[in-house]
């Protein structure tokens, strides 16, 4: 009887375990998409492909979650899945012949009926509008290798090194071409004298 | 007189080149390499923490770059609402990346199991009826030898039971299969 009873609750902990590590998935899942959908965005240019590519991400850290052995955190590594995605579709012709054909470039009014909803002053707004305008169209003017680096900096926080690692490139290369992109970027709005 | 003038020169020389070095303000290349790695440009922040102007420039970009990511960010959440999840996708989020525990492999395989080898052996034996249907000829010689005696048993049967003139209607139909006129012949005896 009283083993009955504790088998019981061994499969009643079991099942909770299970549930907040399922809960625990979602959450991964939730918190990780936008951002890997920002960084696919504007690395590519292209949202609806973006959109595919971060499926595929999340497929592919589906099958490669017997490698994931915790040496760096979760976003990096889904980054990285991200960034060898990004480098695999840029191989590819259908990329290209897409590219030139569709050019569904990420829209920046689009964004800004994001905010429509926020509690923002109408200044507030346009002046993030307009300052977010700047941005994306001065990415437009970068080499894809140029604007993943750069995002990875700027708009993931991560440090040179880090980024090194993470698309597995030599720390001056990457230095190189953040120092390019950021001069591009500043002079694109007005941003140097 | 003439010393008291000399310091006030020399002190307003100190004061102008003073002034000077506070106006080196940094270069482009330099507040690049800041925003590159911050950590690595120590004597760019400790001017950066005095001089107001160079300040502001880093402050502009710093702003601008928040603003996008802030607004994209929005946006990528809005369409990460919007746009739903492939369902390979939607399965495979479910398992990541603790990966599939071994109570629920183990839960998936008997299912898969208990769904399976129903069904193998209701197609086995739907295929062993079929084939045994098709390996009897039906108008074999014995099994014809087979009917007759059936037929013949039937109708001992109900003639010593209870004759009847319905024993008439019971004669099967006529047929032209060279079989069936067999039986019938059989049966009319």
């Amino acid at each position: 009887m009283q083993l009955a009873i504790s088998q019981s609750a061994l499969h009643l902990a079991t099942e909770q375990e299970s549930a907040a590590s399922l809960d625990e998935i979602d959450a991964i899942v939730r918190t990780y998409r936008p951002r890997l959908l920002r960084f696919v965005s504007f690395s590519i240019g292209d949202a609806d492909l973006a959109e595919s590519i971060v499926q595929d991400c999340f497929l592919k850290a589906y099958n490669a979650r017997e490698s994931f052995r915790g040496d760096c955190s979760v976003s990096t590594w889904l980054f990285g899945i991200a960034n060898n995605l990004i480098r695999d579709h840029l191989r590819t012709k259908k990329f290209h012949f897409w590219r030139k054909v569709r050019a569904t470039a990420v829209d920046v009014s689009e964004m800004a009926h994001s905010l429509a909803g926020q509690e923002r002053s109408p200044e507030t707004m346009l002046l993030q509008r307009e300052m977010a305008r700047q941005v994306t169209e001065s990415l437009e003017n970068l080499s894809v290798n140029q604007r993943r680096i750069f995002l990875l900096r700027f708009s993931e926080d991560m440090s040179p090194q880090e980024i090194a690692t993470l698309i597995d490139m030599p720390l001056n290369t990457v230095k190189t071409h953040l120092r390019r992109a950021l001069t591009s970027v500043r002079a694109q709005m007005g941003q140097t004298k | 007189m003439t010393t008291q003038t000399s310091n006030n020169r020399n002190k307003l020389s100190m004061s102008q080149q003073t002034q000077q070095k506070k106006i080196q303000h940094l270069t482009e290349d330099d507040l690049t390499n800041y925003l590159i790695d911050p950590a690595s440009e120590t004597a760019t922040e400790l001017h950066l923490a005095a001089c107001t102007d160079c300040h502001a420039k880093l402050d502009e970009f710093r702003l601008s770059m928040s603003s996008f990511s802030a607004l994209s960010l929005e946006w990528c959440e809005q369409r990460s609402i919007t746009t739903p999840l492939r369902p390979a996708v939607k399965l495979a989020a479910r398992s990541i990346p603790t990966g599939m525990p071994g109570w629920s492999a183990a839960l998936a395989a008997a299912l898969l199991l208990a769904i399976a080898v129903p069904m193998d052996l209701h197609v086995k034996s739907h295929q062993a009826s079929t084939q045994a249907d098709a390996g009897i000829d039906q108008d074999s010689d014995a099994q014809i030898q087979q009917d007759n005696q059936l037929m013949r048993a039937v109708s001992l049967e109900i003639n010593r039971r209870e004759p009847s003139p319905l024993v008439a209607t019971n004669e099967p139909a006529q047929s032209s299969s060279p079989a069936a006129k067999r039986r019938l012949d059989v049966s009319s005896e």
